[in-house]
């Protein structure tokens, strides 16, 4: 079964679930998503890792733009359910000083 | 400071370190208790940091603030349930506290230590779960600035530092994820994995602002700045990737030990503390800042270590109710002296008296209540034990769990604080060495968690505490061996070791029975140690250990060491008190005796004292105290010159000796000069009662004890036991190490202390105590050669006849009264129980001196033959286990079965049936009368290895018509039978014997075709049920107690008749 892409709405809350790695191909269609979201409003934007196995720097570069656009508005960046191997990088790169790396939804 | 800044610090650090006492038992269980937090006990957990961080901030104590404010803030984090205590965390909390009681308690110099290190695990473990805006609490940053280079990194000096120290090369390298990562086709995570492996990652600052937003399109920079410290030097860009070599900044050297083309700037975060110092001493600041490269080489004189000096507490807590009490007894003292004051104006002896009775009570109440104040719980020390075996137990890889009993025990105040280290040892050792781990427990079928308990109880006016544990027990043999490996002692005393002397062993300054050095014990030092500081306190210590299921270490301490019972001793007039501790027992050994109970061996004089040999010590002789006699004649004290307690050579006591008997232990020559110096009437003075044998020589023993064994100090007079005050003695007898204070008496005169061991120290009697081992041992390895140990029953018949009968066949020992003796029919009789006794003599059957009479007349009573009689005996009566060989020839008349040496007499043996045989011919039953050994009167074969009983039964045996085997054991029974099959009708065997036992003769019997059907009958001296049982089983047919003369025979002629029929 090919995994879904997902995204919940509650207000100023919302969960994206990408289906797929966080890499330069899929980030293109991501980051408009993302972006309406943050323009609808959405203060907290909780990015489910859950089905993502790969990021690549474009990937963490679409987090960091997401992060610096919702920090303007007043909301935050969170990321949930991150594999160990991105929850390591996010370590060694200081990323989860900014990002919230273990919400629960 | 003034006085009351002063005052107020005082309280503060008392307060804080009572909420630091309470804190970690309560930090244990929020850890046990996990993520089900228990609100209440974190709450008092907090509020402990938070108190201790209001007081700081107000007395300027900035380390304690920082501390305390970051403990406070993983506190309100796990408050709020934000975070997990897991071990980690707890154990983290556990470091600050500790941290905290070590500023506190040098609270002066506080402000210089060095807290980097918990602030920085402190930081890390808040980090980890901080949200973004408490991010920047963060102690102590350096700010790292390279020319060229936009961003400024800021990172821990901490780290820096630990980095520098381990010898890393560390570098600062720019670059930019999207052009210089994702072009090589490499992902984010390969690349931090490979740099992680190449080093450590100090710092790492993502360049949010160049990102920009979503709206900035399209995204194409996310440069990086990070700092990053390698063991090996970066040698090429390429080597990692593709980052220019301008872009990588080498920011220390190790090999040039300096930092290059970069400065630091020391910052401080925005807490008001730093900025206090800074604003304190400006100058020291930047100072540092200049010369940063050095304060993170060298220890900076800004941080000083926690002086390894312990705090010795200067207050103490007592209950009010206790203090209510003394000024109560406070308030009756004032009253009773203003009636002394009225009654000694008045002169009114009544009420004099009355006021000095009142005094006298309410001084010792007064002293009682004064020394309870002293009284604390020992959960003062027992507290600090959870914590202790939590951190072995993680360090160590064990599972351990801490039982405390008996936390309410109070003792001395002195003697808790001298405790602490001790105790931390032996629970250390408990943990470390006695317990396994986990595996091999689980292996063994134990419970995988060890258990420790720590137990305080009273015992008999001393507090017991023991440190147990279900480890694997001491092995005696490994202790011996490792202290024979070490050469601390010789394999000839090992043998002399009883199991738990050898235990003992490992209170020997250099032992460690360990097999690997870890670092929590094991370097050999520390039993010793912990014996050497309990002795200060008075304590002993013992240890009861079982291998495979654990050890005991039993410390038994007085309860008090100001005021401590002791026993009031003289010597030549002078008094002197041995603390009760140390005393054993009191022997006071009748002048006459003193040859009996006191031997010489290797020059030293030994007391007898059951059985085991004590050296004896003249507490004249130690403390140089010339003895006097006082003499008879004039009533004066003259020096006295005999030094031997014991005159061997003088022959026993009697009236008869006095007269022959030489005077002193003077040389034989100088008797004779004394004879012919000594006018005549003089001489035949001291021809008279000898002074050796006056009441006045008797010897008054102390018996003491000092660590593992006893010695006896031979003093003059004995007073009673008093409690002493001990005093401190002056410097000027500093040097006088055989006392161990002084004391003022009621009489106000002062006595001195003794201290027992070092007086036994001074007499090298430690090694005497080895002589008298190695002859108490040689006693043993002798007496085993001889004959098995039998009891005998002593008497006397005329008062220089010592008898002996054995002890198996007396029933009863009853005192009469010569006039209560009848005469009836030529026989004597007595009325007892309503029924008459028939009475014996010695001297009815034996050619003996007739009985003394008088006061010391005694009925042994015995049943043979089925009537009970006694038998006339004189006193004294003893009772003795004695392996004796018996003289069956010299002494062998009707009715003695022979003599032996017993206590340095000739005794007799009494043969009681023959004796009553003698008398009472009618009573001996028909079957067993007297029959001569036809020719071809069967045989019996008897296996006995004692000759005494051997003889003795082959005698009755024969006296009843049979023809006797004797072998001196089962092997030899064996072959006997195996030899005369034919003859042998019945088989009468011991069960104890070399070679072949009882059971195996038996066994052996019974398992061959040829004798299954012959009777065995089994002597012994005592037959229990499980022998019975035993028997049994391998077919002995009947049980008789050896020397019951009457039912042996008559079991033998049962089994002998069936037999042949």
């Amino acid at each position: 079964m090919p995994k879904k892409k997902e995204i919940v709405r509650d207000k100023e809350k919302a969960i994206i679930k990408p289906n797929g790695d966080l890499v330069a191909s899929k980030v293109q269609k991501l980051k408009p998503e993302i972006k309406s979201l943050v323009d609808e409003g959405v203060k907290e934007l909780i990015v489910n890792l859950v089905d993502v196995e790969v990021i690549d720097s474009v990937g963490i570069s679409l987090l960091v733009a997401a992060h610096n656009s919702l920090s303007k508005v007043g909301g935050k960046l969170m990321v949930s359910e991150a594999s160990n191997d991105i929850k390591d990088l996010f370590k060694s790169m200081r990323l989860d000083q900014h990002f919230c790396m273990s919400c629960s939804e | 400071m003034n006085k009351i800044d002063d005052e107020i610090l005082q309280m503060y650090i008392e307060e804080s370190q009572e909420h630091l006492a309470d804190i970690e038992p309560d930090l244990l269980t929020i850890e046990k208790n996990g993520a089900n937090i228990d609100e209440e006990l974190v709450n008092k957990v907090f509020r402990a940091a938070h108190s201790i961080k209001g007081g700081s901030s107000f007395l300027g104590l900035t380390t304690i603030q920082e501390v305390s404010h970051k403990a406070e803030n993983i506190l309100e984090m796990i408050r709020s349930r934000e975070m997990v205590p897991s071990p980690e965390v707890v154990n983290i909390l556990l470091l600050a506290f500790d941290k905290l009681r070590d500023l506190i308690n040098n609270h002066q110099e506080s402000n210089n230590y060095d807290i980097s290190e918990i602030m920085v695990s402190l930081t890390g473990l808040a980090a980890s779960n901080l949200p973004d805006k408490q991010k920047e609490s963060i102690s102590k940053e350096i700010e790292i600035k390279v020319e060229g280079v936009a961003t400024t990194l800021h990172v821990l000096e901490f780290d820096l530092n630990h980095a520098k120290n381990a010898g890393n090369h560390i570098y600062l390298i720019e670059f930019d994820l999207l052009h210089d990562i994702q072009r090589l086709g490499e992902t984010p995570i390969s690349l931090f994995k490979k740099l992680e492996k190449k080093g450590i990652i100090l710092q790492c600052i993502v360049d949010f602002k160049a990102v920009g937003t979503l709206d900035d399109e399209p995204i194409n920079r996310l440069p990086l700045v990070m700092l990053i410290a390698t063991k090996e030097p970066l040698a090429t860009s390429g080597e990692l990737f593709e980052v220019p070599h301008e872009k990588i900044h080498l920011i220390y050297d190790p090999r040039l030990n300096q930092e290059q083309s970069a400065h630091h700037k020391q910052t401080e975060n925005q807490d008001q503390s730093i900025d206090l110092i800074q604003a304190i001493a400006p100058a020291k600041i930047d100072e540092q800042a200049k010369n940063s490269n050095e304060t993170i080489e060298t220890d900076s004189p800004t941080k000083v270590s926690p002086s390894p000096v312990t705090q010795i507490e200067t207050t103490l807590r007592v209950k009010v109710g206790l203090l209510e009490t003394l000024m109560n007894l406070a308030g009756e003292l004032v009253l009773s002296r203003n009636q002394l004051m009225e009654a000694i104006t008045q002169n009114d002896q009544r009420s004099l008296k009355a006021s000095a009775q009142q005094i006298n009570l309410v001084a010792s109440e007064l002293q009682e209540t004064i020394m309870l104040t002293r009284m604390q719980t020992i959960d003062k020390i027992f507290n600090k034990f959870p914590r202790v075996v939590h951190d072995m137990g993680i360090k160590l890889n064990k599972k351990v769990q801490l039982r405390i009993e008996g936390k309410d025990v109070e003792m001395d105040k002195t003697i808790i604080e001298g405790l602490s280290d001790p105790l931390t040892h032996m629970v250390r050792n408990a943990v470390d060495h006695g317990l396994e781990t986990s595996n091999i427990r689980a292996a063994l079928g134990k419970n995988p968690t060890g258990t420790i308990t720590l137990r305080a109880y009273h015992r008999a006016g001393h507090v017991v505490i023991e440190v147990c544990d279900d480890g694997k027990g001491l092995d005696p043999k490994k202790i011996a061996a490792s202290a024979l490996a070490k050469g601390l002692i010789s394999g000839d005393d090992i043998k002399m070791l009883s199991e738990k002397e050898k235990m003992g062993l490992i209170f020997l300054p250099g032992l460690s029975t360990s097999e690997k050095i870890t670092d929590v014990s094991g370097r050999g030092v520390g039993m010793d140690v912990v014996k050497t500081n309990l002795e200060k306190l008075g304590g002993k210590i013992d240890i009861e250990s079982e291998p495979g299921t654990g050890s005991i270490f039993r410390i038994k301490l007085p309860l008090t060491l100001a005021i401590i019972p002791s026993l009031l001793v003289s010597v030549e007039q002078e008094r002197f008190a041995i603390p009760q501790l140390n005393v054993n027992e009191l022997i006071r050994i009748a002048a006459s005796q003193a040859k009996n109970r006191i031997e010489k061996i290797g020059g030293a004089e030994v007391l007898n004292l059951r059985g085991s040999l004590i050296p004896l010590i003249h507490l004249a002789n130690v403390l140089g105290i010339s003895k006097t006699y006082l003499d008879p004649n004039d009533n004066k004290r003259k020096p006295n010159r005999r030094n031997a307690i014991a005159d061997r050579r003088s022959k026993s006591y009697s009236a008869a000796d006095e007269l022959s008997s030489s005077d002193q232990s003077v040389g034989e020559e100088e008797i004779i000069d004394q004879k012919k110096s000594l006018p005549a009437r003089d001489w035949e003075r001291r021809r008279g009662p000898d002074r050796r044998y006056h009441a006045s020589s008797d010897l008054n023993i102390v018996v003491v004890t000092v660590e593992s064994f006893q010695y006896g100090l031979i003093v003059d007079e004995l007073h009673d036991t008093v409690e002493i005050v001990v005093k401190p003695l002056g410097q000027h007898l500093e040097n006088a190490r055989e006392y161990a204070g002084a004391t003022i008496m009621g009489d106000g005169r002062v006595a001195l202390i003794l201290d027992v061991a070092t007086i036994a120290e001074m007499e090298k009697l430690s090694s005497q105590a080895e002589h008298i081992r190695k002859r108490e041992s040689d006693d043993v390895h002798n007496r085993k050669n001889l004959e098995e140990s039998q009891s005998f029953m002593l008497f006397r018949n005329a008062i220089d006849e010592h008898c002996a009968i054995l002890l198996d066949l007396v029933n009863r020992i009853e005192q009469i009264k010569a006039s209560d003796i009848e005469i009836v029919a030529g026989k004597k009789m007595i009325q007892y129980r309503g029924k008459n006794l028939p009475l014996v003599t010695l001297s009815d059957a034996a050619d003996v001196k007739s009985l003394a009479e008088g006061q010391n007349l005694v009925v042994i009573v015995f049943t043979i033959y089925g009537h009970t009689v006694g038998l006339l005996a004189s006193r004294p009566i003893d009772i003795i286990e004695a392996r004796v060989t018996i003289d069956q020839s010299t002494l062998k008349q009707k009715a003695i079965m022979g003599s032996s040496i017993i206590n340095n007499h000739i005794t007799m043996i009494i043969d009681i049936f023959e004796l009553v045989e003698r008398v009472y011919p009618e009573w001996v039953s028909k079957n067993i009368k007297h029959r001569p050994i036809s020719d071809d009167a069967p045989f019996i074969l008897l296996a006995e290895d004692s000759t005494f009983f051997r003889n003795q039964v082959k005698k009755f045996i024969e006296e009843n018509g049979f023809n006797v085997f004797a072998a001196e054991d089962g092997q030899e029974a064996w072959d006997l039978l195996q030899k005369n099959a034919d003859k042998v009708c019945m088989v009468v065997t011991d069960i104890e014997m070399p070679r072949l036992d009882g059971f195996g003769l038996a066994a052996n019997i019974k398992g061959d075709k040829r004798f299954s059907s012959l009777p065995v009958i089994a002597v012994t001296t005592m037959a229990g049920e499980t022998d019975i049982a035993k028997g049994k089983s391998v077919g002995i047919d009947d049980y008789q107690v050896k020397l019951d003369k009457e039912r042996l025979l008559e079991s033998i002629n049962n089994y002998a008749q069936s037999y042949r029929a």
